[in-house]
């Protein structure tokens, strides 16, 4: 046996076998004590490790703002990317490295407002990757300036007075696009729901869109706070293709069966008001997936014999 | 940093685009917080949309503003430069911060610079008075109507962004003297609608590149006689494009924009004292730049040695480049051109302190020929 093959074996004996929770943290979050970001963080490290990824084989982009700091935390490869672009890199990554993969992990700021052209075009796309939209309302990293998703009213630096326009809803939004294939809505508050939606995001081939509301306890804490204590201002949205993780039915006695494939109850939903509504509104496994389109099929060497055969007689004399 | 703020409030019914971004937020958020009784405030989605509303406002005669920085500013990029080519008098704070990657908020004048050649009057800033002062200098030198050219207020980030000193405020009767109610000739029109944004043939173009380089030339005389008004009006100067100390009999001269200028000022002074014939140039202008009183205050000096906060990619620091440029070959520099050295100082951020110069002073007296550029505060 050659000593590189000796080394090999070595190699395999040490590699980890299993991959706990902890194994995925790479350096302990630097976020405000109580933000919404940590629950998100835990999450992602309990799937990681449900599905045992490799560190190596999958990558996590962003964009900037609080929530695009989590690719320094994440034991994988990560690009903190431009303000607003995360979508296009991450895209660029899944096509140029279909077999790994791609989370994706922006903010209300980085998706909705300075990145929103891209969040349009990439749910059209809809390239298998994981995307998680940390919406706390407001851009924190600035420091307190009203965002697309603040409630109209809600004072901040730029908006003294209060936010002038409605909020801009994100599901509603993106439920409108052409080719949408996984919309969902879970929140910080709710691990299990958040850990049972980041699963169900991460089977679903094609771009899966989780909105995770967030709380910022700087600046936004009250937005939520309600939904936080009363857990009947919360309805959940389960089904059998959705989710509806064990033990919270005792917590959340507002459960509506909601069929992820029907796309017209999916927008009355997200455009109702009355609750918060947790859950998968919409999930389509079938909808064409952009890294399989455009993927370049396996050429034999016969077929590559006969185009060159076919070229060559466009010069024959 | 509210000062720039301050001072476009106090210009009165301006339409500002705002879009946060450390360390320019402060600056949007001041002018968040005023009632204004005929402008409007509106947070917008991104600086690219924050110069969209100006260029908007501005076509239609209103006075507008706004302020961004770093990464902002070449998101912002592509609409900057349309205010320019369209003849809009905008004004814009921009507070220079290192361009990313890697991210990094210290203070770096690359930013601005790279808008170097987009035709926009850029004025550099070295004190929070001076950024009160030349916000206002800079509306009123905007809408000369032999002007018609955004300006752009730069100032150094957190060194005067995020510092306090005493000044001297305006009051709001002052400002209405010297800032009248913005009158130029964009504005609607509705006996005669035109419609913007045509196609063009070379020679269109051609006449207008000539146009605004024409607009460009009339800044230097135009600054001075507003800044005589402002003199006149609040009784205190505003520094020009321009400052100088000890330069008739130097032999040596530092040259430096932005608040690394006032450490040279302070070495320069101490050298003075030792009785060394040196002195130093500050440049706030730097688009146009002041080639001839940079050649007049340089005619009799052996070496001029350049600190830049910034990083000209291939050519050292930027405003090194264009003090050689106006230096080289020209006439009225004596027998020969100094030698021109360019330092790299302070890019990325860091502090350039009195030592810094000190070492800067010492090794230009030491040289006998220019050379590669010196990067100083790299860690070895």
């Amino acid at each position: 046996m050659s000593g590189l093959a000796l080394s090999l074996l070595d190699l395999e004996a040490d590699a980890k076998v299993c991959f706990e929770a902890e194994d995925y943290q790479r350096r302990p979050g630097k976020w405000c004590a109580g933000c919404g970001d940590f629950g998100a963080l835990n999450a992602v490290k309990r799937l990681l490790a449900k599905e045992q990824l490799q560190p190596e084989k999958m990558v996590f982009v962003s964009g900037i703002g609080c929530s695009s700091r989590f690719p320094h935390y994440v034991n994988a490869y990560g690009f903190h990317g431009i303000h607003g672009r995360a979508l296009p890199l991450a895209t660029g990554v899944k096509l140029a490295r279909p077999e790994l993969d791609v989370f994706v992990v922006m903010g209300d700021g980085d998706c909705t407002s300075i990145g929103a052209g891209h969040w349009i075009h990439a749910t059209r796309y809809n390239a298998n990757m994981v995307v998680l939209m940390l919406d706390n309302n407001i851009y924190g990293l600035t420091k307190n300036q009203t965002s697309p998703t603040t409630p109209q009213g809600y004072a901040s630096m730029t908006s003294p007075r209060g936010a002038v326009l409605p909020a801009l809803d994100p599901l509603q939004a993106t439920l409108g696009i052409s080719n949408a294939s996984f919309v969902a809505q879970t929140a910080d508050w709710v691990p299990a729901h958040l850990y049972a939606t980041l699963q169900a995001a991460y089977e679903h081939p094609g771009f899966s869109f989780v909105r995770i509301l967030q709380r910022c306890p700087k600046f936004t804490d009250d937005i939520f706070a309600e939904n936080v204590k009363n857990p009947d201002a919360t309805e959940l949205l389960v089904h059998e293709e959705g989710v509806d993780p064990p033990g919270l039915e005792k917590l959340f006695k507002a459960r509506r069966v909601h069929d992820p494939k029907n796309i017209d109850e999916a927008r009355s939903l997200a455009r109702r008001t009355d609750m918060l509504r947790l859950g998968i509104f919409f999930r389509d496994d079938s909808m064409p997936v952009y890294d399989e389109v455009r993927a370049v099929p396996p050429v034999t060497p016969q077929e590559k014999i006969n185009r060159l055969n076919k070229e060559f007689e466009r010069y024959a004399v | 940093m509210s000062l720039a703020g301050e001072a476009n409030r106090s210009a009165r019914g301006v339409v500002c685009g705002i879009y946060p971004i450390t360390p320019q937020t402060e600056i949007v958020e001041y002018v968040a917080r005023f009632p204004f009784s005929k402008g409007r405030v509106i947070p917008v989605e991104s600086e690219h949309s924050a110069m969209g509303v100006c260029i908007g406002a501005a076509l239609n005669g209103a006075r507008a503003f706004t302020a961004s920085s770093s990464n902002g500013l070449a998101y912002m990029a592509e609409n900057v430069m349309v205010a320019a080519f369209y003849r809009l008098p905008i004004v814009m704070a921009a507070v220079n911060r290192t361009l990313g990657p890697p991210w990094n908020i210290w203070a770096d004048q690359g930013d601005t610079l790279m808008f170097r050649d987009f035709a926009w009057v850029q004025l550099y800033c070295d004190s929070n008075q001076d950024v009160a002062d030349t916000t206002l200098l800079a509306f009123r030198l905007a809408e000369d109507p032999r002007i018609l050219l955004p300006v752009m207020v730069c100032m150094d980030a957190f060194i005067v962004s995020h510092t306090s000193m005493e000044i001297e405020l305006a009051t709001q009767e002052q400002v209405d003297r010297f800032l009248p109610p913005c009158d130029v000739p964009q504005r609607l029109d509705s006996a005669h609608p035109v419609t913007i944004g045509g196609m063009a043939f070379p020679q269109d173009t051609l006449s207008q590149r000539l146009d605004l380089d024409e607009a460009l030339r009339r800044v230097p005389g135009a600054l001075e006689e507003h800044r005589a008004q402002f003199r006149e009006i609040f009784g205190r100067e505003v520094s020009g494009a321009v400052e100088s100390h000890h330069c008739e009999d130097a032999d040596r001269i530092l040259i430096a924009s932005g608040t690394v200028a006032s450490t040279l000022r302070s070495v320069v002074e101490e050298w003075r004292l030792r009785g060394e014939r040196v002195g130093m140039i500050r440049i706030k202008m730097f688009r146009p730049f002041p080639r001839e009183e940079v050649r007049a205050l340089c005619s009799g000096s052996k070496k001029v040695g350049v600190l830049d906060r910034n990083y000209g990619a291939d050519v050292g620091g930027i405003f090194c480049h264009e003090v050689r440029a106006a230096l080289q070959g020209q006439a009225g520099v004596g027998e020969r051109a100094p030698l021109v050295q360019s330092y790299l100082t302070g890019v990325g951020g860091g502090d350039v302190v009195p030592d810094t110069v000190q070492e800067v002073l010492e090794e230009l007296s030491r040289r006998s020929a220019a050379g590669d550029p010196v990067w100083k505060g790299i860690e070895t």
